[in-house]
């Protein structure tokens, strides 16, 4: 296992150097000079902005740039904003938002997804079934946007349940959100969980464990849906991963203070190191969060050996 | 499909190795045109779609104002029998501004998609054919692309164009999307390339070219059809979503996205200038979604699950 966990993590450096060089290549080559935009109206001397130009090695070529960078990444250093302010601050003050966020959001997946994807299943070509089927159905087909304004208007603006935008609620803040983010992956898990525990429900030793007696309960909940996670657990492992780009719109629309919103804003202004900076946290991220699905695969069905 | 299927039949005629080929061909497409006429979802999804085609091509047939006819003076007006979905901001009858919107996300759809399938059937065609270093790296440069969350993608590229009309979005959004379905492109030419009939063919002296054009294309084109008019529902949301963040399409172009974005402030005051568009987005991205599924059901039964 420990050798396993090694080599998938050497594997990891290409994907990391690649995915981070695109983003840097894009933000810093990309038309247009940062540094005069700073000085806005009124333009600095070419002193300062040369000065500038050396702290954020703007003059070497690309690649030269850009494993400077990378080089101070390796240890802890995402580089300053052009005001000079740590990417690291910005991180450590707009993550938190976002990675509340997304548990919510990831809390949504499993508790409606699941219980969803196991009722239609066991129920399979009953109502309830039917009723799983065609929603999931309807809400992949639905753009986000027309989600998250739909919530946000019944249930912030008719109802007033929830509050639309912000975070001075708390909890509370984060349910819309949560739901908006979560709502196609909910029905891809649901489908995904009835496909595959109709498929488990099935084989042999589902039949074999109902026929030793067992109450139906334990048939489903620990012979069944054991095998049954196998893909649901990756579904949700990658789809974590995407959901920074759910992010962005997400909270844009309930204006959250997060990552998405501070990429936003960073590529509008063109910070490129803020850019950088959170793209790389993002992509290491991915790449863990990717190794952890596939070591609790091992888990999740003893069959599964790495060596 | 009709036309899919008349292209197919004009493809295969006139050669002789073609003519099993042909009666096959003509029947798969028989048989999904079948299945597809008893599908509720199909005919709901058509019948949408047919009512915002006629939209996007004819919106005279649905009003006589003009969308440029806006008087200050009756600026943001509740609905009522004069204005169905009332006035904006600048006063423009909303009804008019609507119905003008479908054109304009439809074109980026339909440009998009047609853009993405064409360099996918060609760059997945060669990747999966000729296999080895053309393979590679074709593949890779979809990996790298893919590698890029695509919302993060084109915000970088869309900031820097100054100018964003329908061509510049359709543009960068053909950019980040045509990876995906290369892949697709490209599984479906590896599965056919090895069958006995390629090597038949290749063995009577038959060129590259006439391999793939008369027995590769005619058999692997199934899964990219099939998802092609989910994609056009992918990228009709994806505009809206990126002019709706203000990267997008902007000002005087008449769009969903636009009227959202500009709705957002009032959806207190008037949540009608949010509603309507909000309806028109999600009819149309549902219709095409609903219509992909059932097609792609229909003439890929393998994709079914």
């Amino acid at each position: 296992m420990t050798r396993y966990i090694l080599r998938r993590l050497l594997q990891f450096i290409p994907v990391i150097l690649i995915a981070t060089f695109i983003i840097y290549a894009m933000v810093f080559a990309i038309p247009g000079d940062p540094i005069r935009a700073l000085g806005g109206d009124r333009p600095m001397s070419e002193a300062v902005q040369q000065t500038l130009r050396d702290q954020y090695n703007l003059d070497d070529p690309l690649l030269i740039q850009y494993f400077k960078y990378m080089a101070g990444v390796a240890v802890g250093d995402f580089g300053t904003t052009f005001q000079g302010r740590p990417v690291t601050d910005i991180i450590v003050q707009r993550l938190p938002v976002t990675l509340y966020l997304a548990f919510v959001a990831v809390i949504i997946q499993i508790i409606i997804g699941v219980i969803a994807g196991t009722l239609a299943a066991i129920f399979r070509d009953r109502f309830i079934d039917r009723l799983v089927q065609v929603s999931s159905v309807l809400v992949v087909a639905v753009p986000i946007l027309a989600i998250a304004f739909g919530l946000q208007f019944v249930f912030g603006l008719q109802l007033g349940w929830f509050p639309i935008a912000g975070i001075g609620s708390g909890f509370y803040s984060y349910i819309l959100p949560g739901f908006v983010l979560a709502s196609v992956s909910t029905a891809l898990v649901a489908r995904l969980l009835r496909n595959s525990l109709v498929e488990t429900l099935q084989s042999d030793y589902v039949r074999t464990a109902t026929a030793k007696g067992l109450k139906r309960s334990r048939v489903v909940g620990r012979h069944a849906m054991r095998n049954a996670m196998i893909p649901v657990v990756t579904f949700i492992g990658a789809d974590l991963a995407t959901m920074l780009g759910g992010a962005i719109l997400t909270e844009a629309i309930f204006n959250l203070p997060g990552i998405g919103q501070e990429v936003f804003r960073a590529i509008q202004a063109q910070e490129g190191t803020v850019v950088v900076g959170i793209v790389t946290l993002l992509v290491l991220f991915f790449v863990v969060v990717n190794l952890i699905v596939d070591i609790a695969y091992a888990f999740l069905d003893p069959r599964i050996r790495y060596e | 499909m009709s036309e899919i299927s008349r292209a197919q039949t004009e493809q295969s005629e006139g050669s002789t190795t073609g003519r099993t080929t042909k009666e096959a061909e003509a029947s798969l497409w028989a048989d999904a045109w079948r299945s597809l006429r008893s599908n509720p979802w199909f005919i709901v999804s058509g019948a949408i779609l047919v009512v915002m085609i006629v939209m996007a091509l004819f919106p005279q047939l649905f009003t006589n104002t003009s969308p440029g006819e806006c008087l200050l003076g009756r600026s943001r007006q509740e609905p009522s029998a004069e204005h169905w979905f009332g006035t904006d901001v600048q006063g423009c009858d909303y009804y008019t501004r609507v119905i003008y919107g479908a054109r304009t996300s439809i074109a980026v759809g339909l440009l998009v998609a047609l853009g993405t399938v064409v360099i996918s059937i060609v760059l997945g065609t060669l990747a999966g054919f000729y296999g080895k270093v053309v393979d590679a790296v074709i593949s890779r440069i979809g990996d790298m692309i893919f590698a890029v969350p695509y919302v993060l993608g084109a915000i970088v590229f869309l900031n820097v164009i100054d100018d964003r009309g329908i061509l510049e979005v359709s543009f960068i959004l053909t950019i980040f999307m045509w990876p995906m379905t290369m892949r697709l492109m490209r599984g479906a030419v590896m599965s056919v390339v090895n069958n006995e009939y390629v090597m038949a063919a290749r063995a009577l002296g038959a060129g590259n070219l006439t391999i793939m054009r008369r027995h590769i294309l005619p058999n692997s084109l199934a899964p990219i059809l099939g998802y092609s008019a989910i994609l056009v529902g992918i990228i009709i949301s994806a505009e809206a979503a990126l002019t709706y963040l203000g990267v997008g399409l902007q000002l005087p172009s008449i769009s969903w996205g636009l009227q959202l974005s500009n709705a957002q402030n009032y959806i207190q005051t008037y949540p009608h200038l949010m509603v309507f568009p909000l309806i028109f987005v999600a009819l149309t991205v549902f219709a095409f979604t609903i219509m992909g599924d059932a097609i792609r059901d229909a003439i890929d039964p393998k994709a079914k699950k």
